[in-house]
């Protein structure tokens, strides 16, 4: 298999759709009130999961402690890993794009052009997955509940990101 | 010694004109009667000139100026010489001189040249005089002149009385007012008087070098034995080293004598760091065998590396495949959802922002499950190590571990060849050691030898000894001191003889010759000694002048061999009864009237001179030169004029200038 399609594969958009899901049903719980997804904020998501030292990051920081212990968790290291997040976020903006359509099309989430937001459709299951990709998952679910917690604005503030 | 002028000769620079002659007589009083300015101060210094006086002392004047050479011919046991010498010139002198040797001298009309130098008249004197050839002082060096050789020149000393000297109250002998003349006088007069013979001084010469020798022996003696006394403080270190060195077998107690060190190391002194244990060969031995072992050890390495690359690659594959299967691994869980994506139905198939038909998602699916299913085929296909990898694998590392461990082995073995080795290096360099030791003790046994009793350092020392021992005898400076106040005693009696018969005012008192001070001593009634600077007088001086030079002559014809030539020649005895003026009217008469008594004491001294003369005829010649005329002095025995200078009489002829 050549290398890029193994990036492919280990990037896939069905990854991404699924992980974009999960993100919006932990940024707005089914019990709660139901809170649309800022759409911006939706291009974060793979980028801070499918990149290992944000996604350990992320799995490192407990879904209590919040937004801003997760970027601190994420500056620590070697490089400023924050600044990097801008690139992917630019690098992966069609998968982001590519994960949201399989996820429309597939009905796991619904996007409203008018108000730019979408809103999680299928109901949370689980899912026939690799322990490797619940880890993902479970990242993913967190980056939600710290997300909700603040506004889109501040997200993109906290994490030095600009869509 | 038998040596009397006979005459007098000047060669005048005109050749024209024959030589002037003066003849005199011998074994008798010779008189130049002459006036002031007649030439009779120059006889002095002509005949000092020809005897070979170093500087020219003839009156610059009419005399220089006239004269193209000087000459004397004397009559000697061995014949007759004519000693002739050139006329300076403008020099201060000359070394040019004229000899002629005969029974009986023809004197040339003129002298054509030079036929020999000063220093061969010198030579030759000091040949007729019988003066030895040994230096006077055994350690003279060339820049003592003091104590060089006796020579003619000094003996004339005691035959000359020029004008200033013969009535001198402090200067006696001729020349003596120079320092340098005087020591050396001083130096030979036990020479001259006979007080040390040529066999004593040869005698003296020969102690003084076995002296020397015994000096230079005995310093080398005490060297030795300062060396051996700190050998010998050394010994011990010597025993215990000799022990240490596995040489000195023997039990030598720490108290054991000097002697007893001594010859126990004597024994050792023949042995040989052969004796110890390692040889070349063996040394040879070990090189071999270490090389042999790096052999080893370069090809074990050798080996082991190669299996190490390989484990290494081997590693690296095994890795790799691991690392692919997990990639594998990973394709496939990403690509896990498709599936269950691909389950679900499609719910809105129009995009929601363009409206149009979304078809892309489902594409993207499909080939999404592509990639898994592909992806399926690669992992079942793929076995990450198979069996025989992991048999060889473990033989490459069961394989390194054996080398590795036999190359420790090797290397092991090698240091251990090494250290031994080492000794090996450590006992040649001991037996090296051992054999400087063994030469140290060698040498310092030899010196040891050297200066124990029976060596030949200290027999020669015993013998110089004892010839030192026997010529002192015989050289004793005791009985050298003892001949020379003999001789002197009876020089001071024959001058003693003397002064009563001139007008000294103490004809009585001894009269003694001052060795030290080259002077004549009075002794007073009370025992005092009084130089003569001490007794007023110019007749005194006189008197005594002429007694000591008188009783010196008579001392020397008295004794066999004597190198004192036998003349004498006194200038203007008369004038201590003729004062001199300084300043003199041109018209006054220079030939002064004296009173009755002056001439009577000057008579006396003729008498005295005569007598002297006659009671040795015909050994001794006196020469006088005086003012005084035949009236003061003729009719005297042994009392004759040579010539008289008077009117146009004078000793460089009228006609020459």
């Amino acid at each position: 298999m050549s290398l890029i399609r193994e990036i492919e594969a280990i990037q896939n958009p069905a990854l991404g759709a699924v992980l974009l899901w999960k993100f919006c049903l932990s940024y707005s719980p089914p019990k709660g009130e139901r809170r649309p997804v800022p759409f911006v904020l939706l291009f974060l998501i793979l980028p801070l999961c499918l990149q290992e030292e944000a996604r350990n990051a992320a799995l490192k920081t407990r879904k209590t402690s919040g937004l801003r212990l997760f970027e601190r968790n994420l500056r620590d290291g070697q490089h400023d890993r924050v600044l990097s997040v801008q690139s992917r976020v630019d690098t992966w903006r069609h998968l982001t794009i590519r994960s949201l359509a399989i996820a429309h099309q597939r009905g796991l989430l619904r996007l409203d052009v008018a108000s730019a937001a979408v809103e999680w459709l299928m109901d949370d299951q689980k899912l026939p997955a690799a322990e490797s990709v619940v880890a993902l998952v479970a990242a993913a679910e967190r980056l939600g509940a710290w997300f909700s917690e603040v506004s889109a604005g501040e997200v993109l503030s906290v994490l030095r990101v600009r869509i | 010694m038998f040596f009397q002028l006979k005459e007098l000769v000047l060669w005048p620079k005109d050749d024209t004109k024959e030589p002037r002659r003066v003849s005199f007589s011998g074994g008798r009083v010779n008189v130049i009667s002459g006036a002031s300015k007649t030439g009779k101060s120059a006889i002095v210094p002509i005949i000092d000139y020809c005897l070979g006086a170093d500087k020219c002392a003839i009156p610059v004047g009419p005399i220089r100026e006239a004269c193209a050479w000087f000459g004397i011919v004397v009559s000697t046991a061995e014949g007759e010489k004519l000693l002739a010498r050139r006329e300076p010139g403008g020099q201060r002198s000359t070394g040019d001189m004229f000899i002629a040797e005969d029974v009986r001298v023809t004197v040339p009309r003129t002298i054509e040249g030079k036929n020999a130098s000063v220093d061969d008249i010198k030579h030759r004197l000091d040949e007729l005089a019988g003066l030895t050839n040994l230096s006077f002082d055994p350690e003279a060096s060339s820049a003592s002149q003091f104590k060089t050789r006796p020579s003619f020149r000094d003996m004339v000393a005691f035959c000359f009385q020029p004008q200033n000297l013969v009535a001198n109250q402090d200067v006696l002998f001729y020349k003596a007012d120079s320092y340098e003349h005087r020591e050396k006088l001083r130096t030979i007069f036990p020479y001259v008087l006979g007080a040390i013979t040529p066999a004593l001084l040869a005698k003296r010469f020969e102690l003084e070098m076995l002296r020397r020798e015994l000096r230079v022996k005995e310093r080398e003696l005490a060297g030795l034995q300062q060396a051996t006394a700190r050998w010998l403080s050394d010994l011990r270190t010597y025993v215990s080293a000799g022990r240490e060195y596995g040489l000195l077998k023997d039990d030598i107690s720490p108290n054991a004598s000097a002697d007893e060190m001594v010859a126990a190391l004597r024994r050792i002194k023949d042995h040989s760091s052969r004796d110890a244990a390692i040889t070349p060969d063996s040394i040879n031995q070990s090189v071999a065998e270490y090389i042999n072992l790096e052999r080893r050890e370069t090809v074990v390495a050798t080996q082991l590396a190669a299996f190490r690359r390989r484990s290494t690659e081997m590693t690296r594959l095994r890795d790799s495949a691991e690392g692919y299967v997990n990639a594998l691994r990973t394709q496939r869980d990403r690509l896990s959802l498709v599936e269950w994506l691909r389950g679900q139905n499609e719910t809105d198939p129009h995009c929601p922002l363009c409206e149009n038909d979304l078809g892309a998602p489902s594409k993207e699916l499909e080939a999404l499950a592509t990639a898994l299913a592909e992806t399926d085929a690669a992992s079942a296909k793929f076995r990450p190590a198979p069996d025989a990898f992991e048999r060889e694998f473990q033989a490459v590392r069961t394989e390194i571990r054996r080398l590795t461990d036999h190359l420790d082995g090797v290397r092991k073995e090698k240091r251990s060849l090494s250290d031994r080795s080492r000794e090996a290096q450590q006992a040649a360099f001991k037996s090296a050691a051992i054999d400087r030791f063994l030469g140290r003790l060698e040498q310092a046994l030899g010196t040891y030898e050297n200066v124990s009793p029976g060596s030949d350092l200290i027999a020669e020392i015993a013998e110089l000894k004892q010839r030192v021992l026997t010529l002192a005898t015989e050289v004793s400076e005791a009985q050298i001191g003892r001949r020379v106040d003999n001789a002197l005693k009876r020089i001071n009696q024959g001058a003693g003889a003397i002064v009563p018969s001139l007008d000294a005012e103490r004809p009585n008192d001894p009269v003694s010759l001052s060795l030290q001070d080259l002077a004549i001593k009075v002794t007073g009634s009370e025992g005092r000694e009084d130089f003569l600077w001490e007794i007023g007088s110019g007749a005194n001086w006189l008197a005594y002048h002429v007694a000591m030079t008188l009783a010196l002559q008579q001392f020397f014809i008295a004794q066999p061999d004597s190198p004192v030539p036998a003349f004498l020649v006194y200038d203007q005895p008369s004038q201590v009864y003729f004062p001199r003026r300084v300043t003199r009217l041109e018209n006054e008469p220079d030939d002064p009237k004296w009173g009755d008594e002056d001439v009577a004491a000057v008579r006396k001294v003729f008498e005295a001179l005569g007598r002297a003369a006659q009671q040795v005829a015909p050994k001794l010649q006196i020469i006088v030169l005086d003012h005084a005329g035949s009236d003061v002095w003729g009719d005297i025995d042994g009392v004759g004029l040579t010539e008289e200078w008077r009117g146009h009489e004078k000793l460089v002829p009228m006609t020459w200038l």
